[in-house]
């Protein structure tokens, strides 16, 4: 996570005054989480990475709108997952269109660092929607139990249980998939 | 087994600074462009709801103007002929044409 010098309120506001300053933060803060959720909603890093520029780009464009600057990774979180989840439907008709394969069909092995990309992504699948937010906010983005509890408005004991949950099943199926490559 | 954090780093977009830096500049960019946008866009409609209630103001009052004008000109047309017909039959007991009688009691002139 980037250090944070002002309070998020401080930053809001100068933001509404149109520092540049103040955006630049507001993006090296935030564009990672709005990555992850995109991600939890997509599971298309690329798409996400996508999203996440298009939804901070949004959610900067109407700053003023927000009531409570308290509430912004909140609000912004939200605007992330209607970006993310009208780019998924946008993506669906356009692969229909195509009738494209989801992943592009290669036999050829891939290299470890890929491999595991793939595998990660596809372990992902078994999760819910708010599991992935839960444990890449957590294990990718570095955001503690009480900052994801006040961002998904759940309590902190269900952050904690959902990322336990996430965890698990995360890990049985990587290993799995692990195991899978080992006996071929 | 599950207190440890899973290895995201295969899907961490900051795994290539460079890439990652050019994301945050490009996101900024075009955050600031928009917003530079949008402020010219409100500035605009700032001004011109004021240009438009001046221009508003300045047209009812023209239309008001006009109306009262024409009102008085049309109520002020009768009396002052009916005045003028009146005063010449009393001084000179010239009597008045039944066209110009019926045009004092409000019909149109044929």
């Amino acid at each position: 996570m980037v250090p944070v010098d002002d309070t998020i309120e401080e930053l809001i506001a100068r933001a509404r005054r149109g520092e540049p300053r103040a955006f630049e933060t507001i993006v090296r803060q935030h564009l990672r989480a709005a990555y992850a959720v995109a991600l939890a909603v997509l599971r298309r890093p690329t798409d996400a990475e996508d999203v996440a520029q298009e939804a901070l780009i949004v959610a900067l464009e109407r700053i003023d709108t927000l009531r409570d600057a308290r509430q912004f990774r909140g609000w912004l979180l939200q605007i992330v997952r209607n970006q993310a989840l009208n780019w998924r439907g946008r993506r669906e008709k356009r692969d229909v269109a195509r009738e494209a394969p989801e992943e592009p069909v290669n036999d050829a092995p891939l290299p470890d660092a890929l491999a595991f990309r793939f595998r990660l992504l596809e372990a992902m699948a078994v999760l819910g929607s708010t599991e992935r937010e839960i444990v890449l906010l957590h294990d990718l983005e570095g955001w503690t139990h009480v900052e994801i509890a006040q961002a998904l408005g759940i309590s902190v004991v269900m952050s904690r249980q959902h990322l336990f949950q996430a965890r698990r099943k995360l890990r049985t199926r990587l290993d799995s998939g692990a195991e899978d490559v080992d006996h071929e | 087994m599950s207190d440890l954090k899973i290895d995201f780093s295969g899907i961490d977009p900051q795994r290539d600074p460079e890439r990652w830096n050019r994301q945050v500049e490009d996101t900024l960019g075009r955050a600031l462009a928009r917003r530079r946008g949008r402020a010219l866009a409100l500035a605009l409609v700032e001004w011109a709801r004021p240009a438009l209630l001046v221009a508003a103001s300045v047209a009812l009052v023209t239309w008001c103007g006009a109306t009262v004008r024409e009102s008085t000109k049309r109520e002020g047309h009768a009396p002052d002929a009916a005045a003028w017909v009146l005063t010449r039959w009393a001084v000179s007991g010239e009597e008045p044409s039944v066209a110009s009688m019926l045009e004092i009691l409000g019909a149109e002139p044929q």
